[in-house]
């Protein structure tokens, strides 16, 4: 069974489009779901959340149909992007609320919010009032208050949002235990690329309501197009017509250049094309494109390439890799 | 493994209906309620009102019963007070006050008491359901598996706590003690009055409650909600007055003021008249018919349902 099956979503706010035909078959697994703003990111989610009707479409999240939404609901666990903290209540009372919304009795919701918060590091804060934590605590009490109904399915937005380098790294490797340890399906919703790398085996690119890109992580980061960073001495002119003649995109940066080189490139062309010019080459070091880059380059290409622009019905080209 | 996540445990219980959630959002509201100073100092506000009924219904029952006694005497003494002329002062008790145990016992009663429960619930309404929207704690509701009106119900039940507790319960404690001190003939004799006290408190609670809601989801913070509530009944209640009692207009416009409609309708649940014997003039003068305001009010209280259900609505949840 799929974990999301979306046929022809397409969704209007008023006359202004947020989805446009989003198609998808998405297994079971870790999911990153990358976009910029106004991508349409949080409209899928309300979509798959069961809150929001489509204009036009239908789909299925674990066999169930998207218009059952609390049925729908019970099976995911939902964290999103803003503080959505219940002013006045402690900790474990959130969470504790947070269970028995979901449909525990009172006890079961109390002893299943101190595991939680016993979970995510939160011993001595859980009798504080939410209002009082920090940015921090904040995020790890949204997810203990996703997770308190043990749902095999998470939705998370933007989860590092406001969090240091060890907050981050120690949010993604919670969910990325989840998903691996676990076993949850995770749907990870952030405009940071790193994160999705990080923790995702697939990942779904939106782009102005459509689908961009799905498929492998690993195989995005295949489509990365490395450069070489060179640090030459001789007639470095003459080097530029051949590496440019060759098909690499040079960039200067101080001393050194940075080469952008065709598929399929090797290190040795580099020595090669130096011992015709006579260049001698003092120093190479590969730059692996990181996603962001990636992105933004095949953005690009989308907006020059044939499939460019959006009509009215719903075409299915690119997309769809790995 | 993740070393953070040894402590995972999976939930192996089961999950209830829905309908759990509305007595878990009715709980969480009241406890934040009852929190907060404010709500106390109210309360005993309140409190101090039906300390007045109940005081002033057991001196009424001990002067009569001295009266029957001693054979009509013309002067009593309680404590260190002495009445000298004791005739004036039981009918004081029995037709100015109305404190026999009369219909107008509990009519009076809830006037006087709802005036706080009016004042409480425009201090609370932002702590109901205003600081929802304002800490953005609405995608928490809806994101679980409930729908909209689950969540609205649940906020509903909390206010029908706050005003039955300020106004019902009290009123049958009073009725208790009318029994228990004219006679068990009371209970059976008067019990349309009990009925009347819980309809009265139905027709608060239904109307401030549903209002109280509404406007919360719209301006959310207190002052600004203080502000409104101030404007829907006590300015409207001032200009229906203006308009029949000083312009003569139609006495229709009475229909304006809000807390003269629920005080008609309570007034017809108990089988009293509505007016106050008191030395207030105007609240004798005279009323629309019964069923006008009870249309007003009955669609007063569906605008409101219905404005709070479009307020309360999923697609405002995520981002």
């Amino acid at each position: 069974m799929h974990l999301v099956e979306l046929e022809d979503i397409t969704h209007y706010y008023g006359k202004r489009r947020a989805l446009e035909c989003v198609s998808l078959q998405l297994p079971a697994g870790r999911i990153g779901l990358l976009g910029p703003n106004g991508a349409g990111k949080s409209t899928l989610l309300r979509i798959l959340l069961g809150l929001l009707a489509p204009t036009r479409g239908q789909g299925r999240l674990l066999g169930l149909d998207l218009r059952h939404g609390p049925a729908l609901r019970r099976k995911i666990g939902y964290m999103p992007e803003s503080d959505c903290l219940v002013p006045g209540l402690s900790g474990v009372e959130y969470i504790a609320l947070a269970g028995r919304l979901c449909g525990m009795g009172r006890r079961d919701a109390a002893r299943r919010a101190h595991d939680l918060l016993n979970l995510l590091g939160m011993e001595e804060a859980r009798y504080r009032k939410v209002e009082e934590y920090s940015t921090g605590m904040k995020q790890r009490l949204k997810l203990a208050q996703a997770l308190v109904h043990d749902p095999p399915v998470l939705f998370l937005d933007e989860p590092t949002s406001g969090l240091d380098s060890d907050g981050r790294e120690r949010m993604l490797s919670l969910i990325l235990g989840l998903g691996r340890d676990y076993g949850k399906s995770i749907l990870l919703s952030t405009h940071i690329l790193g994160d999705v790398e990080r923790v995702c085996d697939q990942v779904v690119v939106l782009h102005e309501g459509r689908v961009l890109l799905h498929g492998q992580t690993a195989a995005l980061c295949g489509l990365r197009q490395d450069a070489y960073r060179l640090r030459l001495e001789g007639d470095v002119g003459a080097m530029r017509r051949v590496l440019e003649k060759a098909g690499a995109q040079i960039t200067s940066i101080q001393r050194d250049w940075l080469v952008q080189v065709p598929t399929g490139w090797t290190t040795s062309r580099f020595f090669e094309l130096a011992h015709q010019t006579g260049v001698t080459l003092l120093g190479m070091r590969r730059e692996e494109e990181n996603l962001t880059d990636l992105f933004y380059r095949l953005l690009r290409r989308q907006a020059i390439g044939p499939g460019a622009g959006s009509g009215d019905g719903c075409e299915h080209g690119l997309s769809h890799y790995g | 493994m993740d070393s953070t996540l040894h402590y995972y445990r999976a939930w192996g219980g089961s999950l209830g209906g829905s309908w759990r959630a509305v007595l878990a959002i009715a709980e969480q509201s009241l406890r934040l309620i009852l929190r907060r100073r404010l709500f106390w100092v109210l309360y005993v506000l309140a409190l101090l009102n039906f300390v007045v009924f109940f005081s002033g219904i057991y001196l009424l029952y001990q002067l009569d019963v001295e009266q029957l006694l001693e054979g009509a005497p013309t002067s009593a003494r309680i404590g260190f007070i002495r009445i000298r002329d004791l005739e004036q002062f039981l009918n004081f008790l029995r037709k100015q006050l109305y404190l026999a145990g009369t219909a107008e016992t509990y009519r009076n009663f809830f006037w006087y008491q709802g005036y706080i429960t009016m004042a409480l619930l425009a201090f609370t309404g932002a702590q109901l359901i205003g600081q929802d929207y304002s800490a953005g704690a609405l995608p928490f509701f809806l994101s679980k598996p409930i729908r909209s009106w689950h969540y609205v119900l649940g906020k509903f039940l909390a206010v029908c706590v706050i005003v039955n507790a300020m106004t019902t319960l009290p009123a049958l404690a009073l009725f208790v003690e009318c029994g228990l001190l004219i006679g068990w003939d009371y209970f059976a004799e008067e019990i349309r009055l009990a009925a009347g006290s819980i309809a009265y408190g139905m027709v608060l609670t239904a109307s401030l409650g549903s209002l109280v809601l509404a406007v919360a989801a719209r301006v959310k913070r207190t002052v600004p909600l203080v502000l409104v509530w101030a404007v829907i009944l006590i300015l409207m209640r001032g200009l229906a007055s203006t308009l029949v009692d000083g312009l003569r207009y139609d006495v229709r416009w009475r229909l304006l003021d809000l807390w003269n409609s629920t005080y008609v309708i309570g007034s017809a649940a108990l089988g009293a008249a509505a007016k106050l014997e008191t030395s207030r003039r105007w609240l004798s003068r005279p009323q629309p018919e019964l069923w006008e305001v009870a249309c007003v009010l009955g669609a007063l209280v569906v605008l409101a349902w219905v404005d709070l259900l479009r307020r309360v609505r999923p697609y405002q949840t995520v981002g």
